[in-house]
């Protein structure tokens, strides 16, 4: 597919080490890359967006979702196609 | 990037709030598949609608998972089944078992038009359709019937007012067993739209182009919650405007969703469908957004003045959402389908007199109502009179699909499962209004001036 497809990726829970590291993991192994992070700690909470490029991805998104959910069980992790937040936040 | 309020608001919206799409409908015209032969007829129209939408299910499956939010139905809608049995002649309950069977092939939730518009008289085909109905609702799993009886521009025909009464309570008596749910797949109409995607009242009009696809989106959880978090004392106004902003985002949703999938499936995009349509499911309730604006219960005095309210604040946030809006927008009342609604309706606040003005300012009309199983078919007439009355003289839709609990009295419940819900009986009048129903004739279209 040429035209660019992007995703986001929201991580939020308590912070641990290496949170960041396995969800990088997990997206490089599903063939998407990472476009742009934006992560904070406060106090011991960890939140984190992340754009993705998913326009040579393998699998879908609830694939990639799953996955990571499975990576880092008690985090509460959404991944969604960027085209929803354009439309809804954007005329 | 995106702002990371914004990305919060959107997934709490879809995951907590029941952000959803109600509907995608693909309408499909089938008045090159009519036939002189009613089998031959029944051929094409299978093939046609297994032809067109048989990636429907699949398209939409396919947008869940892209976009993350539910598509909850898929569904077709057809030219009223009645122009196709006006040029074949024969039985038309052929024609509702072609279309079940269209409908389990492809996948569909429910498949609409089976319908016949007769606001101002019967042409061929309309008289030997509406009798078959109740045979035909009974027989069949998907289908969906309805009738429009009456505009503001043909008036009222109370001869098909008065059939349909009776239709209503045979389709109630033959599917007795299976909780009356006939009764609930048919729809009498006033002012009905030709683009509706949302059953059971769909069809497809035959101003419309070959096939097309429409959306309808929902999201009354997601409104309540955002009046929830706001001040008590805020302003009506101010309420208002945070209404207009929420439908504005929800719609945008359906636009979203609703241009992808046309494009897909290689048709054109028909409209948006910007009803707030709530499901039995805690958190999915219009009346616990009229309880939210600040009524102890819906039901009471000052439901229908908040209805009106949101009523118009949903079809103003939406319009600028979408490229073409249509159907029925606006807030769905049907009372099984609404957690509040059945609440308000077993403590006795909600009740049809209370619904029937509540139908003057809402998008639809008298939707989902239990009513007790012996009320005799001219009274559910006269009930079909006055909410086409009020339709007529508004210049609105209006609708009623009441469901004559067969067996039961007022009190008991019908439980349809599903999206269709559960309800108790409610009370209704028992004075008669036999000698009006059985006058027939029509009721003229009103005067369009001296608007007092």
């Amino acid at each position: 597919m040429d035209k660019k497809e992007q995703a986001v990726v929201t991580v939020v829970g308590k912070n641990d080490i290496g949170i960041l590291a396995r969800v990088a993991t997990a997206i490089a192994e599903a063939k998407a890359s990472i476009v742009q992070v934006s992560q904070i700690v406060m106090d011991e909470y960890f939140t984190m967006n992340m754009l993705i490029d998913i326009s040579s991805m393998e699998g879908n998104i609830p694939g990639l979702e799953s996955e990571l959910k499975d990576r880092l069980p008690g985090m509460e992790i959404h991944v969604m196609h960027e085209n929803i937040f354009n439309s809804m936040h954007s005329i | 990037m995106y702002n990371t309020n914004d990305i919060m608001e959107t997934i709490s919206m879809i995951r907590d709030n029941n952000l959803d799409i109600r509907t995608i409908t693909m309408g499909i015209s089938l008045l090159d598949c009519a036939d002189p032969d009613t089998d031959k007829s029944c051929t094409k129209v299978y093939d046609k609608i297994c032809r067109l939408a048989g990636d429907l299910v699949r398209t939409g499956d396919d947008i869940r998972d892209k976009y993350g939010i539910p598509v909850v139905n898929k569904r077709v809608s057809v030219t009223p089944i009645a122009m196709l049995a006006g040029v074949s002649g024969g039985d038309p309950v052929k024609y509702a078992r072609t279309l079940d069977r269209a409908a389990h092939e492809i996948g569909v939730d429910f498949i609409g038009g089976y319908s016949a518009l007769v606001q101002k008289g019967f042409s061929a085909g309309d008289l030997a359709l509406i009798e078959s109905i109740p045979q035909a609702l009974c027989e069949t799993e998907l289908v969906c019937s309805s009738v429009n009886v009456g505009s503001t521009r043909a008036g009222i025909n109370m001869d098909a007012v008065r059939l349909m009464g009776q239709k209503v309570r045979q389709a109630a008596e033959l599917t007795a067993e299976r909780q009356c749910i006939g009764a609930a797949k048919l729809v009498v109409f006033c002012n009905a739209v030709e683009d509706n995607p949302f059953m059971a009242g769909a069809f497809h009009g035959v101003g419309e182009a070959d096939t097309v696809l429409s959306v309808g989106v929902s999201g009354p959880g997601v409104v309540r919650s955002v009046l929830a978090d706001m001040p008590k004392d805020a302003p009506l106004d101010v309420v208002a405007e945070t209404i207009k902003k929420t439908a504005f985002k929800i719609t945008r949703v359906g636009q979203l969703v609703g241009s992808e999938a046309a494009s897909v499936l290689g048709v054109p995009f028909g409209i948006v469908d910007l009803s707030l349509a709530p499901t039995p499911a805690i958190g999915d309730s219009v009346a616990h957004i009229l309880e939210e604006i600040g009524l102890e219960q819906v039901g009471a005095h000052g439901t229908t003045a908040a209805l009106a309210m949101l009523n118009d604040a949903v079809k103003k946030g939406g319009v600028m959402a979408s490229s073409a809006v249509g159907g029925l927008s606006g807030a769905f009342i049907p009372v099984s389908e609404d957690a509040g609604m059945i609440d308000a309706s077993r403590e006795g606040t909600l009740s049809i007199e209370k619904l029937e003005a509540m139908t003057a300012v809402c998008s639809v009309g008298l939707d989902m109502i239990v009513i007790p199983g012996d009320t005799p078919a001219d009274v559910i007439s006269a009930i079909i009179a006055d909410e086409a009355a009020i339709g007529m003289v508004n210049s609105k839709t209006t609708a009623v699909r009441v469901i004559p609990a067969i067996g039961l009295k007022e009190g008991e419940e019908l439980d349809f499962g599903g999206l269709l819900g559960y309800g108790p009986v409610m009370k209704l009048r028992t004075k008669s209004p036999s000698v009006m129903i059985n006058r027939g004739g029509r009721i003229p279209a009103p005067l369009q001036s001296l608007k007092n």
